[in-house]
Formats: C-alpha cells, structure tokens, sequence
C-alpha cells in the first residue's frame, strides 16, 4: 500500500469526484422525498435511462457533448411523464404503496431497456476534448474526472443560488419545512412539485451521462448505485442542499478510500459511518427539518 | 397528598419566549384552570409538564422530587396523565380497546404475551367503569375514528383516566363540542374523583368559574395573576387584558 | 362473518388446499409448493414486524443471515442439523438485537432505508466471503434426519409437507400474540406510537422485541431454504429478496398476516408461470406491481379485511344508536 501524497492525492480527487456523481443523484431523491414526502426508487432508473439514451445518440453519429446536452432532458421527459401518468397517483398513498409502485416501475423499466439494448455493457467514448491528462497537485490526472468534479461544484453553486435567491426556491424551502401551510397560504404546490420533479429528474439524468463513460452502461446500474445514493440521503439529512453536499462527500470519500484500504469491507465501512451517524442523528447530519419519518 | 410544582420554568422556540419564569404549584384534591389567551402558551406548559417538551431552564418537582429529566412515559407511571388539546386516540381501535390498553399498560400487563387479550379479566373490567364513567358506555364497541367528536373528546379524557394518575392535565376538553356535550362534559368533570388534582386549560368562563379552586392567568408565557375565582374575577390586569370589562355582564366588583 | 375470521378461514383454506394440491402433483410443483412455504415464512415474518408500524426493506438479511448461519454451523463445523437450526435462529436474535438497536431510533422511510442498507451489509459480506465460496456459493447443506418418524425428508412431498406444516405453526402462533395484550399494544404504536408513550409504554423496547422476533422467524425461513435448494448462494440476501417479500405481503395486505401467506404463494406461482413463458417476464412482474399498487393499495385481503370492518362497524353503531334511544325512552 504507498502511501505517497501523490496517490493520495489522485484517490482525494477520485474521491470528489464519484461524490460530485452521488450529490447529482442524491440532490433529486432528497428534496422529492423531503417536499413531495414520495419515495421515489425508480429514481435510479432515470439515471440509467439517461446513460442508454445517451449511448444511442452517440451510435447515431453524436459525440459526448450532444449526448450531454440531449440525454437528461429526455430522461426528463420521460420521467416528467412517468411522474404524471404513474407515479402521481400514489401521491397521497402510504410510503409502501409508493416502494411498490417504484419497484414495478424498476422491474419493467429495466426489462424494456433489456429488450432494447440487451443484456451485455455497453460503452460511451470520453469526449476528444478531455482526453489528455491535466496537472493537478502535482498528479497528472484525467481530464475528463476533473471535467466531473467541476461540473458538480457548478451545479451546486446553482442549486445554491436558486434555492437561496429565486422565488421558486423559496416556495420549496417553505414546502419542506411545512407543506400544509405553505398550501394554506396559497402556494400551488402541485405545480412546485413538478418542478421539483422535473429537476431532480434532470439532474439524475445527467449523473447518468456523465457516468457512462466511466462506469459503463448496464442493466443493473441503477440498482447498484441507488444503493449508495440512498446511503448519502440518510446521512446527510432530507431536503436539504447542504445535507446532500455533505452527505455525498462524506459517502463519496468513505466509499472511494474504502475500498482501497479494506477492499473487502468497504462496504460494511460505509454501513459504519451510516449506523455513526444515525446514533447521533436519527435525522441525519442537516435535515431541513426534523423528519418524524 | 401529591403536589405538582414548577419553579422558574423557561422555554423558548428561537425567539420566541414561550414560557417565561412560570411558578405554579398543584395538590391533589384541588381543581385548576388554567386561561389566557390564544398563544399564551398553555398548552406548551402542559407539554411541559407531561414531558412531551424539555425546558430551556427551571424545575419541575413531584411530590418534591426534581422529574425534569423524566420523559412522558415515565411521567405518565408515576401519575401525571394528559389527555390532548387535538384528539389524539387510536383510531383504528374501539373506545373498549383503547381503554383496555392504557388499563394494561398501567398495570405491567402490556409485554404479556403468552395470554390472550380477552382473558384479562381485571383490564377489562377497569375498562369498562372508565368507559362508562366517561359517558361512552354504549359505544364501547365503535371504533375511535368513528365516533361523534364530543365522543372523541370524551374519550381523549378517558385514556388520561385509564392510567390512574394523580395529576390529571385536561387541554381544552370541552373544545369544539356542542353546548349539550358541553353540559356533559361539565357534569364528567365535576364527577371526577376529589383525590385527583384536575388542572383543566379552557376558555369556556362559565366551566372554569363554576369549577376551578384556583386559576392561573397566562399571558405571553408569563403568569400574569393567580388566584381563586373571586381574585381573578375582581383583577383589574385580568380584566384589561383578557377578560374584559363586560365578561360578567352587569357584575363588576370595582 | 367478522375480519378476524374471515381471515382464519382463508389461511385453514389456504392450507389444506396448499397441503392437498402438492400432495395431488409432481415432484416440480413440489418444490414450489415448499419454496412457496418457505417465502410464507418469510412473509409472515415481515408481515409481523410491520404491525407495529416499522417496514423493512432488509429482511432478506435475516433470511440469508439464518440460511449462511444453518450452513455454517452443519457443514463448516459439523453440528447437526438441529443444533445447527438453533444456531440460525440465534444469528436472528442476535441480529436483530445488533441492528434493531440502532435501526428502531429510526421511523418510516429512514427505517426503510437503514434495513436496506444493513441487508446490503450482510450481502456485501457473503459475495466475497472466502469462508463460504463467496459468489459460487456452498454446496452440501443438509436437511433434517426425519428418519425416526419413518419419513423421508428428501422426499419432496415430505419436505413440502414440512415447510408447509411449519408456515401453518408460525402462522398460529403469529396470530395467538397479536391476540395478547403485547400484539394489541403492537397494533397501537403503529396507528399512534405518540400515544402509547404518554399512556406509559416503553415503545422502543416493543418495537426492539417485535424486531428481534421478526429477525428469528425470518431467520428460520432461511435455514429452511438453505435445506430446501442444500445450497448456499449470496443471492438469497440480495435487495431483490427483500423486494420480492415486501411485495408479497403489500399484495396480500400488510398487517393481515394471511395476506403474507397468499402473496408469497402469488409470487413464486407467478415468477414460475410467467418465466417459462416470456423472456423479459420482470416486465410483467412490474405492471402487474403497480396495477396492485394504484388498483387494491390495500392489498388482496387487506381490502376484504377492511371492508368487512366498516361493515362490522355500520351494524355496531345502530345498535349503539338503538340503545342510546333505547335509554332515552326509558328515562322519564
């Protein structure tokens, strides 16, 4: 095991970087299932369905920047509609009715993007642009990671300044932190809803290209990320930005360093960190508020 | 005799000061109101006092003993029962069933799993004088959620009953009732056992005059007059400030 | 006909017709018959903890935990398999106790989300596990020495007869605690955990114990399976296990217990039926799951259940009002 600032530097910025992937995706399920107080496991299945779009926009002559562009807004789409036709029946259902909804939705999403695609990975060639490596601290690191990490920090700074300072981002502060009197006081929370869902979804979709090139593309990928997303949800906290900043970087780097030092129990690492911080706060580290579950 | 006191008791939410330096002190054998207006925080200092809140600071003493620390479920084994200002039952279950559990798990009884239910002859029989002595004799086989709201009421102050308390903390029993649930609710309270301290927040003036030995004003979390009916009816700060000079139409002891 | 027994007439129905039917078909439908068994157990298991009020999307743990403990004990270490089924018992007790102790100060989505996590845990564990083949899993488990009774536990009628009998065993004995006072103080805390509290129930340690017990029963469907398939794979831990058994107790009706029973039967006749009939068959799977979901949310017998009980409660109330007019009569 070296233990030279150089390779730690390199698994420091893998480390942000697969945080920068979970935040995406953590983002959307928190703020829905702490606004909408809906479940959304199918949230995974976006993120895949983004990754399989854009790996037939780039078989039909695009690039990475087309497929970046494209994909997550018709992964948008198609969950908007999903959302809409399906999932917002079950709106005022119990959370359970909501895990057997999504469940189905995964079942039978990731069947037709099977029969579609079959079964075998699949790839998605990094953009020519960020092919060459770059110098940072000193490592020579691939651009394209770095491309990622930057991506994720701008985002962040947007959701930041859209939550903060745009009227819409206040409407779904006040809807998380009290749903009823927001609705009493006139908001059209049905309306914040589907802008919540049709970010959140967005954004799942873009995690999803943006993954692709790295990860792959396969059946089964949302499952194995959800996972991790659901984690990050827990530890930092529901409907919070700051809670999925810092859940994701905290899950991000316990994940990435794991399984470098303890390949064998990165996992149960994770689960750890998860059980630590569930002690001290059942609510997670920055909830909007305190979630009576 | 048991006495319920708190000195010094604080809390605030934020800002905001909700209960601010609140000195009380309840016996058994004697009835309390508690009044003031909307947002004076009486039902915060019922919270208080049953332990569904902490207090930033001060003491609440049972019998002497500092319980501050003590959560609800402790306070309510050592006699301190609630009943709630929002109906607060289960709703799923009869008025029988809800009684009959609060009967078991008073007794110790509530971890027995090797028994049926139906064979515990003592719970049920306890159960069914509460239900009676609450008026619902005749409904003990309706659900909660299916009964009338006075009903609901009554047995919101049934399950406070069913845990044998000495302190008994009713918020706002009579709260949206008809005058004729009212007028039973009345004659429940005055019915209860004299041994039981009853502390009762109302806003009903007829009920608090007629029933209450001695009544504690709130106003903005402070304690703004206490005292027997006749202090509190002739106090001139009462009257500014929450009664009115009218309260007692033609009757003003100046 | 009340809802507590309609519900026994299903589960004796379901039974007998269950034991008739394996008893009356070959050796294939045997084996589902005991997988179907199996998965009752399981449901039943899960259906239990669900009563008051916590739903776990991590139950698979405790069957893969059961199962790899059974394993352990009979093949690693040579126990037999009835010391062997007690060991796996206790792994769920001890498990149960271990992570009901964090998991319980959690509610709703996050205990969701916590038991998933944990049975992660536990899977994450067994795929690379050295001790027990990891992913190729563990050949070689035994299954019981019937042979004092005359019977042949090989036999798949026999086997499927034992998990059946079993399921019928836990089923009763489920049902019996939930008639004590600890079941009905179960029921309270899930409609109203706040007010149990106040009304002096300690609600954490009910949950934890309903936790624990959930864990062994589950547990004991693992050490089941582990001798019905004499094999050991991780896969039996995987979320999807977990999945499947939330599913089969949602369809049935969450909190009837017997509803457990016949989705678990549902599902494993279903997987069965559709597999060999269509090739991306988790499609069908999956409408037919969020056709249950928007359709009968309360599952299959938990909507009869309920309709029965506002029936049962219209006739209560006329009688009520009868009476009250009754006395008002009476009265001068």
């Amino acid at each position: 095991m070296i233990l030279e600032p150089q390779f730690i530097a390199e698994q420091f910025l893998n480390s942000l970087q697969f945080s920068m992937l979970l935040f995406l995706l953590a983002i959307g399920l928190s703020v829905i299932f702490g606004l909408m107080d809906y479940l959304n496991l199918a949230h995974g299945t976006i993120y895949m369905l983004a990754a399989y779009l854009a790996y037939s926009l780039a078989q039909m002559g695009g690039n990475f920047w087309v497929a970046l562009v494209f994909a997550p807004l018709a992964a948008a789409a198609i969950g908007m509609a999903l959302y809409l036709l399906l999932l917002r029946r079950a709106e005022r259902a119990t959370h359970l009715v909501q895990v057997l909804l999504t469940v189905g939705v995964i079942y039978a999403g990731t069947d037709i993007l099977r029969m579609i695609y079959g079964d075998l990975p699949l790839g998605l060639s990094q953009p020519a642009a960020l092919s060459s490596p770059v110098n940072v601290f000193g490592v020579s690191y691939p651009s394209f990671r770095l491309f990622i990490i930057f991506l994720g920090l701008l985002i962040m700074g947007v959701l930041y300044f859209a939550l903060e300072r745009t009227r819409l981002g206040a409407l779904v502060r006040a809807g998380v932190d009290d749903r009823e009197t927001a609705e009493t006081l006139g908001v059209n929370i049905g309306m914040v809803f589907m802008a919540v869902f049709a970010i959140g979804t967005y954004l799942a979709g873009l995690a999803g290209v943006i993954a692709a090139p790295i990860f792959g593309v396969y059946p089964g990928m949302d499952v194995s990320i959800i996972i991790l997303v659901l984690v990050v949800v827990v530890v930092g906290g529901l409907g919070s930005l700051k809670g999925a900043i810092v859940g994701s970087l905290l899950i991000g780097f316990a994940d990435t360093f794991g399984k470098l030092l303890l390949p064998q129990f990165a996992m149960i690492i994770i689960y750890m960190v998860m059980a630590a911080v569930l002690v001290f706060r059942p609510s997670g580290l920055l909830p909007a508020r305190q979630f009576n579950g | 005799m048991t006495t319920l006191a708190t000195t010094n008791l604080c809390k605030s939410f934020g800002a905001l000061a909700v209960t601010q330096s609140v000195n009380v002190e309840f016996a058994s054998g004697s009835r309390y109101a508690i009044i003031g207006p909307n947002g004076a925080g009486k039902t915060t200092f019922f919270n208080l006092l049953a332990g569904n809140l902490r207090p930033d600071s001060g003491q609440i003493l049972f019998d002497g003993r500092d319980i501050t620390a003590l959560d609800v479920t402790a306070r309510s084994r050592i006699g301190i029962a609630r009943s709630f200002q929002k109906n607060n039952l289960f709703n799923d279950m009869t008025v029988h069933e809800n009684i009959a559990l609060a009967c078991a798990i008073q007794s110790n009884s509530g971890f027995v799993f090797w028994r049926p239910a139906s064979a515990m002859k003592n719970v049920h029989e306890k159960a069914e004088a509460i239900a009676a002595q609450v008026g619902l004799a005749n409904e003990r086989r309706t659900l909660a959620k299916y009964l009338s709201y006075g009903g609901q009421r009554q047995l919101e102050v049934g399950l406070a009953l069913a845990c044998d308390p000495k302190i008994l903390l009713l918020d706002e029993p009579t709260s949206g009732m008809s005058p004729q649930e009212t007028a039973r609710m009345d004659e429940l309270l005055s019915e209860l056992p004299r041994e039981l301290a009853v502390i009762v927040i109302e806003h009903d003036m007829d009920i608090v005059l007629g029933y209450a030995d001695h009544i504690t004003v709130l106003d903005y979390g402070r304690v703004l007059e206490q005292g027997t009916p006749e202090q509190i009816r002739s106090s001139q700060i009462v009257r500014d400030r929450y009664l009115g000079e009218d309260a007692f139409g033609a009757e003003s002891a100046s | 006909m009340t809802p507590g027994k309609l519900r026994f007439l299903l589960g004796a129905a379901i039974m007998i017709c269950a034991l008739a039917a394996q008893l009356a078909s070959g050796t294939f439908a045997q084996e589902l018959f005991a997988d179907a068994a199996i998965m009752a157990v399981f449901a039943l298991s899960l259906d239990f903890l669900a009563r008051c009020g916590l739903v776990s999307f991590g139950h698979a743990g405790f069957l893969g935990l059961g199962a790899y403990a059974f394993g352990g004990f009979s093949v690693l270490m040579g126990f037999s398999p009835f010391v062997s089924l007690i060991g796996g018992v206790l792994a769920g007790v001890i498990a149960g106790v271990v992570i009901g102790v964090f998991a319980i100060r959690t509610t709703g989505a996050f205990f969701i989300m916590v038991t998933l996590a944990a049975a992660e845990m536990f899977y994450a564990f067994v795929f690379r596990s050295p001790l027990f083949n990891g992913a190729d899993g563990m050949a070689g488990v035994m299954r019981f020495d019937l042979a004092a009774t005359g019977f042949d536990i090989n036999d798949p009628k026999i086997f499927a007869t034992f998990c059946i009998l079993i399921c019928a065993a836990v089923w009763l004995l489920l049902e019996f605690v939930m008639s004590t006072p600890y079941g009905r103080t179960l029921d309270a805390i899930s409609q109203n955990a706040n007010r149990v509290a106040a009304i002096g129930g300690r609600v954490f340690y009910y949950r934890l114990s309903a936790f624990v017990g959930s864990g062994a029963i589950g547990a004991l469907a693992g050490v089941l399976k582990a001798q019905h398939t004499n094999f050991l794979s991780p896969d039996i831990a995987s979320w999807f296990v977990s999945g499947d058994v939330l599913i089969m107790v949602i369809i049935g009706g969450l909190g009837t217990l017997v509803g457990g029973i016949l989705g678990a039967g549902i599902l494993v006749f279903l997987k069965e039926i559709l597999s060999t009939h269509f090739g991306h068959w988790n499609l069908f799977l999956g409408i037919i799951f969020i056709a249950v979901a928007l359709i009968v949310p309360n599952g299959l017998i938990g909507s009869l259940v309920e309709r029965l009980r506002m029936r049962e409660q219209s006739a209560a109330r006329d009688a009520a009002a009868g009476q009250t007019a009754e006395q008002g009569k009476a009265e001068p």
